[in-house]
């Protein structure tokens, strides 16, 4: 308790000084801050965004019990027939199971080139919406079209969205009729006739989305080459509060009930292949590098202030010596003074920031620009928060407080307690 | 399977004999082979005969020449064959860009071989074939009899229109209608998808031996979907040799042991 009685009288007695370094490492900080929930932000954009459409997620997954040995072994060209499995037979299982929100099949992605009023676009990237996937149906709007343009029946022309970009960039218009050429997931040659159903107006647009077409799941399905009957994996999306362990056993069960040997794992087992997720996931590690060689900088700072700091308070560290204070005991002082004082400017910092990031976030920057999508991660300027971003900035702070305390105060408490009587004399 | 049988009556006689007339002096005024008829002749055999002749044990020098709104693409190539096309190796001699980047077919998988790197990657047969109207399953996988299911759909007195199913979901087309002459050769391909959309064209002509038989030498493929772009693929020589099995793996692509 006298150590940190005699730590803050220290702070108080000092306190113009202190001031001084708690604005700094809250200046330090509070930029430190922006630059991290700058990344966390790219990262939610992505995954509201792009990634959302490009690699949906959901709580639970079922697949067939060799279903992912093969995708491991890369060898899912081959698995494609011996992993479909009845999809009607397994929703009808699983939604009637308590808990459960939502149940529907996905599929293998395949690009298609389209063929429209003799004009060619190539290499569009189709994917199939689920009439039961709220989760995508939320993340855009239709332009040009009916917000039910998903419901077609499985004999009628396909309905399909595109982005919105094509609407101003080519003569593509909303209810041009035209084919779809591609390959399917057998890689035998396959077509389909659609018409434009609108155009995508994605919430968190991306420019990797220019090239992304909607198409009811049923008739995706047969696009790929299988019937509608089959499918390789199925979502299982929970109701609100609703945790795997509450689940995934009676899922289990009821499918074995039905006679039915299948694979359900949960969300943290599945490997995400999202390469969108993985480049600004790259990103952050860069700026968590940058943010790294700002705390070195800082760290030569708050080694400069500390040994100047003592060498000012010969006079205090002398009257300690000559009270009987041992040099362990002044070492754990003014640590703790430095420390206290750094770490109050951090969290300074990080309350400034955090004003900062609703100030920014209610400004509700936004572009269409491809360079601002590519560095935001989407088309909103948006500053995300994680406990990462925290505990990165205080404990990196901390660590290197103490560090570089501990490093400079050896030689500072040099202090002879004759020298510091005669500097009181004085 | 259908077909169309004669219905031998008295009254018939006289035109058979006739037909019979018309065929043998076909046959003396220089046909390849005898012509077959309906009742000699099963779809899986026609397919069979026709592979012969048209994808004979060779290795064949080939031109592709791809047009797309105008603009002339030309390639050349080698193939050295086996199994029905069901073994293939090709390798480009025009243009430069493309010399060394080889193919390779085994059954249903295709490699290309990449100087670069020196290294073989897998693609997918249906892969166009430097952007021209050909797949790489097109060049490499024209083998009827594994991959398609034969029945005869018409017969006239000079050809025979087949349909061929696709035995398994892999095969590059879901469905092919082929006109075959009574000679075995290939006079019309069109290729089908799932929806039962005409996807391809293939047009055969120039019919003359350079080497491998009587067969037509060129072939033109072309797409209702795209009508601006075709591509013409002409046998320049045809060397019959069979090759052996040993040649037609990955690390041959780069060791070139059909060459030695």
């Amino acid at each position: 308790m006298l150590i940190i009685k005699l730590a803050v009288r220290n702070i108080f007695s000092h306190l113009r000084k202190n001031i001084i370094i708690v604005s700094v490492t809250a200046i330090v900080s509070f930029f430190l801050f922006l630059f991290l929930t700058f990344s966390d932000g790219e990262i939610e954009n992505v995954k509201k965004g792009v990634s959302s459409f490009y690699s949906p997620r959901a709580d639970a997954y079922i697949v067939h019990k060799d279903f992912r040995s093969l995708q491991y072994k890369s060898e899912s060209d081959d698995s494609a027939e011996s992993t479909a499995f009845p999809v009607s037979t397994i929703t009808e299982i699983v939604q009637h199971i308590e808990g459960v929100k939502e149940v529907f099949p996905t599929y293998w992605r395949v690009a298609a080139d389209m063929f429209v009023e003799g004009e060619k676009y190539l290499d569009f990237g189709i994917v199939g919406i689920a009439q039961d996937d709220s989760n995508l149906l939320s993340k855009f709007k239709v332009i040009d079209g009916s917000e039910d343009w998903y419901k077609a029946d499985i004999s009628a022309l396909t309905p399909i969205l595109v982005h919105k970009t094509l609407k101003n960039t080519t003569n593509i218009k909303a209810g041009d009729e035209l084919t779809l050429v591609g390959n399917d997931i057998f890689n035998q040659i396959t077509t389909k006739k659609g018409y434009i159903a609108g155009f995508i107006d994605p919430l968190q647009d991306n420019v990797n989305m220019y090239n992304m077409m909607l198409i009811p799941n049923t008739h995706y399905a047969s696009y790929i080459g299988y019937s509608n009957e089959e499918a390789n994996k199925i979502f299982v999306r929970y109701k609100k509060g609703i945790k795997d362990k509450d689940i995934l056993p009676r899922i289990n069960e009821s499918l074995k009930e039905a006679g039915l040997d299948l694979d359900v794992y949960s969300e943290q087992e599945e490997m995400h292949n999202d390469p969108w997720l993985m480049v600004f996931k790259l990103i952050r590690i860069i700026v968590v590098v940058a943010t790294l060689l700002v705390l070195f900088i800082t760290a030569f700072g708050i080694m400069n202030v500390t040994s100047t700091n003592l060498a000012e308070r010969k006079k205090e560290i002398g009257t300690y010596y000559c009270l009987g204070t041992e040099v362990p005991f002044l070492m754990s002082l003014y640590t703790l003074e430095i420390f206290v004082v750094n770490f109050a400017g951090s969290c300074l910092g990080i309350a400034f920031g955090l004003i900062g990031r609703v100030i920014i976030n209610a400004l509700k920057i936004t572009s269409s620009n491809p360079g601002f999508l590519i560095v935001v991660g989407g088309s909103h300027l948006y500053l995300g928060l994680s406990l990462s971003t925290i505990m990165w900035i205080l404990g990196g702070i901390s660590i290197l407080t103490i560090l570089t305390a501990l490093t400079t105060l050896g030689k500072g408490l040099r202090v002879s307690p004759v020298v510091a009587i005669k500097e009181t004399e004085q | 399977m259908k077909h169309t049988r004669l219905r031998k009556n008295k009254y018939t006689w006289l035109g058979l004999a006739l037909i019979a007339m018309c065929m043998w002096s076909a046959s003396l005024a220089g046909a390849q082979s005898a012509p077959g008829n309906a009742s000699t002749f099963s779809a899986d055999e026609i397919i069979k005969k026709t592979e012969q002749l048209m994808y004979p044990n060779s290795k064949t020098d080939m031109k592709l020449e791809s047009t797309y709104n105008g603009k002339i693409e030309l390639y050349s190539f080698t193939s050295y064959a086996r199994d029905n096309n069901q073994k293939i190796i090709v390798r480009f001699t025009a243009p430069a860009s493309m010399v060394g980047s080889d193919l390779l077919m085994l059954d249903r998988n295709v490699w290309l071989y990449d100087p670069k790197s020196s290294r073989e990657m897998k693609i997918p047969a249906n892969q166009s074939f430097g952007g021209t109207g050909f797949s790489y399953g097109d060049i490499l996988r024209l083998n009827f009899s594994d991959n398609f299911t034969a029945s005869i759909l018409s017969e006239n007195a000079d050809s025979w229109v087949l349909n061929l199913d696709a035995k398994l979901r892999d095969a590059p087309y879901h469905r092919i209608e082929l006109t075959v002459s009574k000679q075995f050769y290939i006079l019309l391909g069109k290729c089908y998808s799932r929806s039962g959309d005409l996807v391809k064209t293939m047009e055969y002509s120039k019919i003359a031996d350079v080497g491998g038989g009587l067969k037509p030498l060129v072939v033109r493929v072309s797409s209702p979907l795209d009508p601006k772009e075709y591509s013409i693929l002409t046998i320049v020589k045809e060397s019959p040799k069979t090759y052996a099995l040993n040649i037609f793996n990955k690390k041959n692509l780069s060791a070139r042991m059909e060459e030695k």
